[in-house]
């Protein structure tokens, strides 16, 4: 057994080609299987557990009012629900870029729709947000960039804030930032945007560019504007199973019972506000009453007391006064009697002194004169005496002098003693005079003093008496003028709460009743696409594989039948040697099962580790979903093992089974060589008999090995078409681009302004277009959504200008005769692929709603060619018949100057720069975005064809490998009947040439079928793939089959050129 | 009477691992041109080392062959293909026909690679298939299949004709009728014929005969008077 062991293995190194070509069938077969088969379920496992991990919601819940924390919490506390979380969001422009963006509240961890942070960090303080990773990612926004919010709701068409007067005050979108300005500091993903699409805006054009995430302190709402729920089952379940909608919808019923009956309490807290308004100035008003009252008794009291105060009789003040006149008449009396009796008494006193002194001096003088008159008389007697000369003058002179001294000492004298008579009687008078003053003075003294002590009594109570009544007027007054201002007052307050009341109870009359809607999963953008995206590469998954089974497994058939048969000669060796049929069987099932686990395990590790991420990475760019997961799938796996298996036994033991039954030395004879035979073609003369010698045998050959021969084709056929596919598809992607950037939009920039752009600016605008001498037509675009069928869609509408002919900005026609279509009037054109999904063509009738949610119906005039986005083109006047507005010609297509090179950037940068203008878009830089989509499927392409040269070259080795083999014998023979290699080559590589080209004529036949079939697969729902696959696909499709089958030819001429003569003398081999 | 195939001191051995076997050691013979010769000897003696050597498909180590005054020893592979494409008739034991192609295509076959040939179907008549020339080999007996591989190898007009045990998988009178047909065609086209057997009783009916044992030549005669076909025994 050892030994036998051992052969078992060295039989594997011998035929080690043999080995590993079996091996490498099977391993790409399982490898394509598996992987293909995987990737679906692969994405939805990845998605799946993207969902679990960012906790994606199942729905969101908004309201007229908003919602609460309380109602938060209600839906939180749920049984079934997972977790439910309030958020905010509106969506604004930024004032720098003029984009349109939504505003969202950052999740906490944990959270529904939690986020991925991409870059940065999250934000810490007010005032820092987090930008959407794609905005980052196109490069016009970068970390540290602020980012101010402002809201311009839409006037006249468009969508408009619907919410009534009330919700709208409490949620009101201009109101929503406490701050103006936000710093971006980092990037996140949201699981509500899975793919590039970053959804409808109520703003601007109905596009939004992008999120930004602020922190929920930064909002100013009072309310959530929305509520998102996650269920507890969303997790058990996946999102894709056919179940999962009708399983949420059970929940969602749930979910909306609960809010619905929490609806009274919420409308109590929602009224809470109003009615504690009214109860406030219901209290005011009752105070307001109380005081009127009070103050009206204060006031009449107050107003009685002053009459009273008022009334009261004044104090007789005469007789005061007389007393007063007295005293003072008295005082008068007084100081003049005193003033008299000091005057008599002073000159009593003077006279007393003077009348002795003047008696005196009077004697004195009597004595005087009487000398002095002597003494004259004797001067005189002498005189008389005297003779004349100068002593008598003298003696006269003297005389003189004497007598006028004597006259006037004799006068003087007489004066003073009628003085002092006088004075002597003057004294005897003033006595007299002075003698009753004293008394009198002193009775008006004393009268006096009694007459002001009365008064000072009666001054006194007077004055008493005055104030009293002074301070009682003027308290009374004041208590008049209070209450009076009080009462003003209180009826002025009561008149506005009255009115308060009034108004807060009509405001709590008129609050709405409170109503809930939800969106389900499906507006998150990207979530259906995703499933379906996933579906489609099962579609794929089911038709690619087929022919690396069925190939894979004719070749193991084919390769294992030949292996057993080849040895015949040393199984009948074994057998006549005794050893068991386990025993010389062990040997080729040991070969056959190593090559099929060994096969199978390296193809499922290929399967389903390297192919799903492979491929996902490559959707990658089209959907932001972070984790990749590829699950093992045992069903997958045990599949692969069992077919792998299937493959290579079978065959083994039906030949073991069928040589063991022979006897020895039949199985030692040599096996005579299957027989020619007379072919079909032979019969038809007239072709036979041109068809070369060579061709003949050819002809022949092909025939006598009808299995290899359909395998080969089948193979290559295969491994065209899928060729074909690969390249179609990258026709289709790329015919996107070419074709819509191309052919169909001609305008290089589209320019949509602010609504209230008047005049002037427009004439602005113009002059730029002037400057660079560029063409520009005026239309008005938005996002509306349309139905038919059942189906909706949203679409781009865009209402040409009157008599404006739109064919040189946007080519409108028939994508199989490529005739232009007439834009009219009344025209009502709709894009191909929108048509296709709406299942509607020219004269069905199509539906469309505008901002208010009115409905209305349109009549198909024509289908144009459009591949990327759906549009329908509207003439000015059936736009207005049916919308009853005149179109604002708000967007404007600008074609530039070919000649001019450059123009269009610098007219975009330059239009930017304009305050009227929101947004100016070059083409050329969408262009690019499409194309990194269409070179991001590159891969899959790339893919399809490496799968496609593998299958090729592994078919055509692995049969040219089997064909030699079955053949050595012929061949030793022609080599040495002088046979060259050339010859040889040719002997089996005409067989290969002809299956070559049968193989790939089939193959690009079927080829454009499944190229189709592929491309109507993954063609995803806002595209249509160019249908024309190029000439150049089908070169090159068939001359890389070819190339491979040469490749394969050339591996064969190694071989044949090793071919032993000597083997062909050999007795009894073969 | 001219020596037409000469051999001289040949000697070959081959490698197999580290052992070498020696298969001819210092061979010569020679034969005349049109003669019947017959190269005997037990299994293993190295007969179809010469006649692989002799028919251009192996090299010898050491010596020389020379065929119609031509060395062919020492040829290229190219040269040794052109050798065996238009000198060289081969007659195989086990005939080696073409499955797929009739009686007449593998005759025809051979033809189409040189340029001086006969008229497959003549040929084919000539060896008394001319009813048969339509079949497949699978449809033909031993003996006939034989004799395709015959006209084959005789439609080259090669210059020598070489027969590895041309009767090897036939019946007795079969091979007997092969046989006879191999002389007969010697003598009437005058072509050399060398037939490899181990059977010592054909060795009769040859010109000269070669009788090989273990590598060497141990005997070389020649019979001045033949006998024909019908009258051996074996």
């Amino acid at each position: 057994m050892n030994v036998l062991y051992k052969d078992y293995v060295r039989a594997i190194f011998k035929s080690f080609q043999r080995f590993l070509s079996v091996f490498m069938i099977i391993a790409v077969g399982a490898g394509l299987f598996t992987g293909l088969k995987s990737v679906g379920p692969a994405m939805r496992a990845t998605a799946d557990k993207y969902y679990a991990e960012s906790k994606f919601m199942d729905f969101k819940m908004m309201g007229n009012y908003g919602l609460d924390d309380g109602d938060v919490k209600v839906l939180k506390n749920l049984e079934n629900v997972d977790n439910a979380t309030g958020s905010y969001s509106v969506d604004a422009f930024d004032r720098a870029t003029g984009d349109n963006l939504r505003f969202m509240s950052v999740p906490a961890p944990g959270d529904v729709n939690s986020i991925n942070l991409i870059d940065g960090r999250l934000p810490e303080k007010a005032g820092e947000c987090l930008a959407d990773a794609k905005l980052l990612r196109e490069g016009k926004y970068k970390i540290g960039d602020a980012i101010e919010p402002y809201y311009s709701a839409r006037e006249g068409g468009g969508a408009v804030y619907e919410d009534n007067s009330l919700s709208k005050q409490i949620i009101n979108p201009e109101k929503a930032f406490k701050l103006e300005k936000f710093t971006i500091v980092g990037s996140a993903s949201s699981p509500m945007y899975q793919s590039n699409d970053r959804g409808v805006s109520k703003l601007g054009d109905g596009t939004s560019k992008g999120f930004i995430l602020i922190r929920p302190e930064d909002f100013a709402y009072p309310y959530f504007t929305e509520v998102y729920v996650r269920f507890k089952s969303s997790s058990e379940i996946s999102s894709f199973d056919k179940d999962f909608d009708q399983a949420m919808y059970q929940e969602y019923a749930l979910a909306i019972e609960a809010i619905t009956s929490a609806m009274p309490e919420r409308f109590v807290r929602l009224s809470a506000e109003p009615r504690k308004k009214i109860s406030d100035a219901e209290a005011m008003v009752k105070k307001a009453k109380e005081d009127i009252e009070l103050n009206a008794t204060l006031l009449s009291d107050a107003k009685g007391q002053l009459a009273l105060a008022q009334g009261m009789k004044d104090v007789d003040m005469a007789p005061l006064e007389a007393q007063l006149a007295g005293i003072s008449e008295r005082q008068d009396f007084i100081a003049d009697a005193q003033a008299t009796l000091a005057h008599g008494e002073a000159r009593i006193a003077e006279n007393q002194a003077f009348i002795p002194k003047a008696e005196k001096e009077l004697e004195d003088e009597k004595r005087r004169i009487v000398t002095r008159y002597a003494a004259y008389m004797s001067n005189y007697n002498l005189y008389n005496f005297l003779p004349d000369g100068p002593a008598k003058d003298k003696m006269f002179e003297v005389i003189k002098e004497n007598k006028a001294w004597l006259d006037a000492a004799q006068q003087a004298f007489d004066a003073k003693t009628a003085d002092v008579a006088n004075r002597k009687a003057e004294t005897e008078t003033l006595s007299a005079q002075i003698a009753p003053l004293k008394s009198q003075i002193a009775a008006a003294q004393t009268w006096i003093e009694q007459t002001q002590a009365a008064y000072d009594t009666a001054y006194a109570e007077a004055m008493r008496i005055i104030d009293f009544k002074k301070n009682t007027v003027k308290k009374s007054q004041a208590q008049v003028d209070k209450s009076q201002k009080i009462l003003d007052d209180s009826k002025i307050i009561l008149e506005e709460k009255m009115q308060e009341v009034e108004d807060a109870t009509q405001a709590l009359n008129r609050m709405e009743k409170i109503t809930y809607y939800a969106d389900n999963r499906s507006v998150v953008a990207g979530y259906t696409d995703y499933g379906a995206n996933a579906g489609r590469l099962d579609a794929v998954a089911t038709v690619f594989p087929i022919f690396f089974i069925v190939v894979a497994a004719l070749v193991c058939w084919t390769s294992m039948t030949r292996m057993v048969e080849e040895d015949n000669v040393l199984i009948g060796t074994y057998k006549a040697t005794g050893l068991s049929d386990l025993a010389i069987s062990g040997k080729y099932l040991n070969y056959a099962v190593s090559a099929a686990v060994l096969g199978s395990a390296v193809g499922l590790a290929l399967g389903f580790r390297y192919m799903p991420s492979m491929i996902m990475r490559a959707y990658g760019s089209l959907y932001s979903i972070p984790i990749i997961s590829t699950p093992f799938h045992w069903d997958y796996a045990a599949y692969v093992l069992l077919g792998a298996l299937f493959c290579t036994l079978t065959p083994t033991l039906t030949v073991c089974a069928d040589h063991l039954r022979q006897c020895p030395a039949q199985l030692m004879r040599p096996k005579a060589p299957k027989s020619g035979k007379t072919i079909l073609l032979e019969k038809i003369k007239p072709i036979w008999i041109f068809l070369s010698f060579n061709m003949r045998m050819t002809m022949r050959n092909l025939f006598r090995y009808k299995k290899r021969m359909f395998m080969t084709i089948a193979g290559i056929a295969g491994g065209t078409a899928m060729m074909l596919t690969g390249f179609g598809l990258k026709n289709a992607l790329s015919g996107v681009v070419n074709l819509q950037y191309g052919q169909i939009l001609h305008y290089d920039i589209k320019i949509s302004l602010e609504d209230k752009a008047d005049k002037a600016q427009r004439s602005e605008l113009d002059k730029l277009l002037k400057k660079y001498s560029a063409k520009s037509l005026n239309c008005y675009e938005e996002s509306i959504q349309i139905e038919a069928n059942g189906k909706s869609e949203n679409v781009s509408m865009i209402v040409g200008e009157k008599n404006k002919p739109i064919n040189d900005f946007i080519t409108l026609r028939s994508r199989e005769s490529k005739e232009e279509i007439a834009f009219t009037s009344t025209s009502v054109i709709i894009s191909e692929k929108l048509a296709l999904l709406l299942g509607v063509d020219v004269d069905d009738q199509i539906s469309f709603k505008d901002g208010e949610g009115f409905q209305y119906m349109a009549t198909i005039t024509d289908v144009t060619e459009n591949y990327t986005g759906h549009y329908i083109y509207m003439g000015e006047k059936i736009y207005s018949d049916y919308f009853s507005i005149v179109p604002e010609y708000t967007t404007v297509l600008i074609k530039a100057d070919k000649f001019e090179e450059g123009s269009a950037s610098l007219i975009a940068e330059q239009a930017n720069k304009m305050d009227f203008v929101r947004s100016a878009t070059m083409t050329d830089v969408l262009k690019l975005q499409y194309g990194d989509v269409v070179s991001s499927m590159d891969i899959i392409v790339y893919f399809l064809i490496f799968a496609a040269a593998v299958l090729a070259f592994v078919v055509l080795y692995n049969l040219s490998a089997i064909n030699i083999a079955e053949r050595m014998r012929e061949l030793c023979t022609f080599k040495v009947l002088g046979f060259n290699n050339w010859e040889l080559t040719g002997y089996i590589g005409r067989e290969n040439v002809i299956l070559t080209v049968a193989g790939i004529l089939i193959g690009l036949g079927g080829g454009i079928f499944l190229c189709r079939y592929v491309v109507d697969s993954v063609e995803v729902n806002a595209l249509m793939f160019g249908r024309d696959i190029s000439q150049g696909s089908f070169i090159f499709a068939a001359a890389l089959t070819l190339a491979f089958t040469l490749l394969a030819n050339f591996v064969m001429m190694f071989s044949m050129k090793k071919i032993n003569m000597v083997e062909a003398l050999k007795a009894n081999d073969n | 009477m001219q020596t037409y195939v000469e051999l001289k001191n040949l000697t070959k051995s081959y490698r197999m691992g580290d052992i070498t076997i020696t298969a001819l050691e210092d061979i010569n013979f020679e034969i005349q041109k049109g003669e019947f010769a017959v190269i005997v000897g037990p299994s293993g003696a190295g007969k179809t080392t010469v006649l692989n050597i002799l028919g251009g498909m192996d090299s010898c180590d050491s010596g020389t062959i020379t065929v119609d005054g031509k060395a062919i020893n020492g040829l290229s592979a190219r040269a040794l293909t052109k050798y065996r494409r238009e000198d060289i008739g081969f007659v195989f034991q086990f005939y080696n026909l073409a499955p797929n192609l009739t009686a007449l295509e593998n005759v025809e076959l051979c033809t189409r690679i040189k340029k001086e040939t006969l008229k497959p179907k003549e040929v084919l008549e000539e060896v008394g298939l001319g009813d048969r020339l339509r079949n497949f080999p699978a449809a033909l007996s031993g003996g006939e299949q034989q004799r395709v591989a015959i006209a084959r190898a005789l439609a080259k007009k090669p210059k020598l004709l070489l027969c590895d045990e041309p009767t090897g998988a036939l019946d007795y009178n079969t091979g007997k009728t092969i046989l006879n047909l191999l002389s007969e065609t010697c003598k009437k086209t005058g072509t050399t014929v060398v037939v490899i057997t181990h059977n010592q009783a054909i060795s009769k009916m040859a010109d000269r005969v070669i009788e090989i044992y273990s590598g060497r030549v141990r005997n070389m005669r020649t019979n001045p008077e033949p006998l024909p076909i019908s009258a051996i025994e074996w």
